[in-house]
């Protein structure tokens, strides 16, 4: 099993998303909102959600992904179903 | 064939009739997907043109399910798309709205497609050119190609059409020829990128740029389609001595046209004179059998205006300063002039206060607000400040309210009528995106809002507002101007 095949912990996706945004990872809180706080690339946000469908093994449907925008409510969708993963 | 697609049988003729419209390269469409068909806007034909290749896409082989077609989000809000009657024609096409914020997330559901074999239509540019040359390539066409790896055909109708309609002119000229290439297939990659970077894209978007422009201007580029300025005939070399004037005081940008701006023709796209550098300064005069002018009422200056099918529109300076009699540039050419030195200066509005440290810089009546019906000023207009939370339910369900007074200034834009005033805070504004000459949209916080403008050309503000989001404000993605 690959370290990303283990359900990462906040810390692990925070890097995870810090790569593909090209943030910092300190300026990723729970609460920051990835478009109100730090008016992410849009196009970033896709890849981001992309990847993360990779990781999942999972689709994200287009209105649900508008809707985790703060990297505590993608954190929480990503436990959510990796937890799901695993019982598969 | 689809029922509704029998109306292209009838409008295409016509356009034959008109414009010499064919297609060639026909056969360079691949016969079944997946792939990315890329289109280019910079004349209103090319949205005929367009909405013809789509339907005889849909009306042959390929089944409604295997195309998907981006349109710019903008666009849902034009009344066609609320007729009843349209709508059921509208229905054969399967649209997506291509724009900023939820709608990006389109894309994820565009490459799905893709992988099952699907079509795709987009505009790579995502936007209208309004001088007739190239816009920059937006990310979309490009990450999606990467990430499924899957051929891109560009359809670009050639440089003939831009000035057989161009989208500052409300009417078509009827003569010359305006047709559609398609160009041959090709790839940004070979195999789909299981992650998309930074590099990746900017190689995927030059190479789009690359095929694009060389099917429509040929191997002469964008260059060989404006020409050289020239002076009596003689080709220019050195640095033009443009603006003659610059000492007369600048009109303060409040004015007001009694034209329509849909009426004004060449002066939407040149808001200001390029040789004096006065505001809202030129209009453009129709003579029977005689070139179009356009004339400066600040400093005198009158062009002829000539037509060269498959080129650039012509200035010519046939009165005004005795150093430029005969100075001949192409539209874009003086478009650049105009823009060259371009400084926001601050306005002056007799008995109006403003907050300590604001400056206001432009302002104009009759403009329309618009916003999405679900907004929650429908329900409750509590404080100045416009919601910047919600975004619209579906795209292009659309309110409109004013007409008011539209004032930009260092701190906000201000839009303000007999039904309310509301701000827009620049720090708080995402995106400032100008959708043909009328209709300025602005993304507040996620939400998004439009001002439709009756009098004046909105490349004017959108020039204003470029200029202030430059010094203060570099996270707003604004679009070229």
């Amino acid at each position: 099993m690959t370290a990303r095949e283990q359900t990462m912990t906040f810390e692990g996706f925070r890097r995870f998303v810090s790569d593909i945004l090209g943030i910092a990872e300190e300026a990723l809180t729970p609460r920051t909102h990835l478009v109100h706080d730090l008016a992410v690339d849009s196009l970033k946000l896709v890849e981001l959600m992309v990847q993360l469908e990779k990781v999942l093994d999972k689709k994200i449907p287009s209105d649900v992904a508008w809707e985790i925008l703060t990297m505590g409510d993608i954190y929480q969708y990503y436990l959510r179903h990796a937890e799901k993963k695993d019982d598969r | 064939m689809i029922a509704e697609l029998q109306v292209f049988r009838f409008l295409t003729p016509i356009a034959r009739f008109l414009f010499g419209y064919r297609i060639e390269g026909g056969g360079n469409l691949p016969a079944r997907g997946p792939f990315i068909i890329l289109y280019a806007e910079y004349s209103l034909l090319c949205n005929l043109y367009n909405a013809f290749q789509t339907a005889a896409l849909l009306s042959k082989k390929i089944a409604k399910d295997k195309v998907l077609i981006f349109l710019a989000e903008e666009l849902f809000t034009l009344p066609y798309f609320h007729s009843k009657h349209l709508r059921s024609f509208l229905d054969v096409f399967p649209l997506l709205p291509q724009g900023a914020g939820k709608y990006n997330f389109n894309l994820m559901t565009a490459l799905e497609h893709l992988n099952r074999d699907g079509m795709i239509i987009l505009n790579p540019e995502g936007d209208m050119s309004r001088d007739g040359r190239p816009l920059p390539i937006q990310g979309g066409a490009a990450w999606l190609g990467l990430h499924g790896a899957v051929p891109m055909v560009p359809i670009v109708p050639t440089a003939e059409t831009y000035d057989a309609w161009p989208p500052w002119q409300f009417w078509p000229n009827t003569r010359g020829r305006a047709i559609v290439r398609i160009g041959k297939p090709f790839r940004v990659t070979e195999k789909p990128l299981d992650r998309v970077r930074d590099e990746d894209m900017q190689k995927a978007v030059a190479k789009i740029r690359a095929e694009m422009s060389a099917l429509r201007f040929g191997p002469g580029g964008v260059a060989a389609w404006t020409g050289p300025p020239t002076k009596q005939g003689d080709v220019l070399s050195g640095p033009l001595p443009l603006p003659l004037s610059p000492d007369i005081p600048p009109r303060p940008m409040l004015h007001r046209s009694s034209i329509p701006a849909w009426r004004q023709g060449i002066p939407l796209l040149l808001w200001r004179c390029p040789i004096c550098h006065m505001n809202d300064s030129l209009s453009q005069r129709r003579r029977p059998f005689k070139a179009k002018t356009v004339s400066c009422s600040a400093c005198g200056t009158v062009w002829t205006v000539t037509r060269i099918p498959g080129h650039d529109f012509r200035l010519q300076v046939i009165k005004g300063p005795q150093a430029l009699f005969g100075l001949n540039l192409s539209l874009s050419g003086w478009y650049d002039e105009m823009k060259k030195d371009f400084r926001l200066g601050p306005a002056i509005e007799a008995g109006k206060e403003y907050l300590p440290r604001e400056e206001m810089h432009l302002q104009t009546t009759g403009v329309k607000l618009l916003l999405d019906k679900s907004n929650s000023l429908r329900k409750s207009w509590a404080g100045r400040e416009a919601p910047d939370r919600e975004f619209p339910a579906r795209a292009g369900d659309w309110l409109r309210l004013g007409p008011g007074k539209l004032t930009l200034t260092s701190l906000r834009l201000i839009w303000d009528s007999p039904q309310g005033c509301l701000d827009f805070w620049w720090p708080r504004v995402k995106t400032v995106h100008l959708r043909s000459f009328y209709l300025l949209s602005i993304g507040y916080g996620v939400t998004p809002y439009r001002f439709l403008f009756h009098h004046e050309s909105g490349l004017k503000w959108l020039t204003c507002a470029g200029g202030l989001v430059r010094q203060n404000h570099p996270h707003i993605k604004i679009s070229p101007y």
